[in-house]
């Protein structure tokens, strides 16, 4: 399970990714939404990673300033 | 939550049907001021776009020299981040708004009758029985196209029923006929139009944002290397390695065009029109704000 959504996350930055930043899209933050999102499901399992993933995500809406905000 | 989007969707293009009675030219005018609307945004995030080619190098030369050094890098990317303000508009849960609408969009016109007219699904399953039942091919996938092709025959089974006559869409549009599936005609050239010039449009598109990417970037890597290196040349190895990291997401932008292009295949061709004039309205409006955006900067 794990395996899979690290999979997906890969062909999204691989392939889907781009495509959206081709629309202006992009990401605010370093490391990137789908970048910590890996770290953290690989260090904290796909419950408690995901769900941090899932905060960092809402954090990078359009009223955010966005920046550096590694995984802790 | 798509079929919320897709019903208000429903309400604009279905006044726009109400205004010029055919389905195509709907689709466009609804197109066009989806885009209208949106006009503030794309300008925002054309200059996004120029922002972040030009973060991305630096960034990518900053990974470069720190590649050994991974606490210094951190306090240089952050200290990049601090300079270079982010767009208000850009981030990740807009990119998450921006796929849960075009999927409403595909709602849309997948069943142009429950969302654009409104017609309740107790009727709809109605005629679909009684399509099934006199022996005529309903598709699991699309059964509100069949039964826009079978208006007259429902017509005919249900005088008194005041929905059905919200079922008579004029689907013609330039002699292309919107509710077929491709899929579903594979031998019908005319099918394969639309796909094809929404193709073409995609290819347009992106050798345009590539090019322009490509200067900005040109330009970032150029500032910045003649920044980094003034007193020490760099070693020609080294300068291949960089060149090496720099391409390597170029190629990768041809994916969602096939995508899209499978999807355009298995969905009635409204679907494709709208995306070809979304597309079409997306180069205008690049090309257009491009000019204004530099005659600013000057």
């Amino acid at each position: 399970m794990k395996k899979i959504i690290l999979k997906f996350i890969n062909f999204y930055q691989k392939h889907i990714s781009y495509w959206l930043e081709e629309k202006g899209v992009r990401c605010k933050y370093y490391p990137t939404c789908s970048e910590y999102a890996k770290q953290a499901i690989e260090k904290y399992g796909i419950f408690k990673g995901g769900l941090l993933a899932i905060k960092r995500i809402l954090r990078c809406n359009p009223f955010s300033k966005g920046g550096y905000d590694p995984l802790k | 939550m798509f079929q919320f989007f897709a019903n208000i969707f429903g309400y604009l293009l279905s006044f726009m049907y109400g205004i010029i009675n055919n389905y195509g030219l709907a689709i466009i005018l609804f197109t066009v001021i989806m885009k209208i609307i949106f006009i503030p945004f794309s300008v925002k995030q054309q200059k996004t776009l120029k922002k972040s080619a030009k973060l991305q190098e630096k960034m990518k030369i900053i990974q470069f020299k720190y590649k050994n050094n991974p606490e210094k890098m951190n306090q240089e990317v952050m200290e990049l981040y601090k300079t270079e303000k982010m767009s208000p508009f850009s981030g990740c849960l807009t990119a998450i708004i921006q796929i849960i609408l075009l999927f409403s969009i595909f709602y849309l016109v997948r069943s142009p009758l429950t969302y654009m007219q409104k017609i309740p699904t107790e009727n709809i399953n109605q005629y679909v029985s009684q399509l099934q039942e006199s022996g005529r091919a309903v598709s699991t996938a699309y059964p509100e196209i069949d039964i826009i092709r079978e208006y007259e025959f429902l017509k005919e089974q249900n005088p008194d029923d005041k929905y059905i006559d919200r079922a008579n869409l004029e689907m013609n549009f330039l002699g292309l006929d919107l509710s077929k599936v491709p899929q579903q005609h594979l031998t019908d050239i005319t099918v394969y139009i639309i796909p094809v010039l929404y193709i073409l449009s995609s290819f347009v598109s992106i050798r345009l944002s590539t090019s322009m990417q490509e200067k900005t970037q040109k330009e970032a890597k150029d500032g910045v290397i003649l920044e980094e290196t003034t007193g020490k040349e760099l070693v020609p190895e080294e300068k291949n390695e960089m060149d090496a990291i720099m391409q390597t997401n170029k190629m990768m932008s041809w994916f969602m065009p096939l995508m899209s292009l499978s999807v355009a295949i298995i969905a009635p061709l409204g679907l494709a029109l709208y995306w070809l004039t979304n597309n079409i309205l997306m180069i205008l409006e690049r090309l257009i704000l491009n000019k204004v955006i530099k005659s600013e900067e000057e």
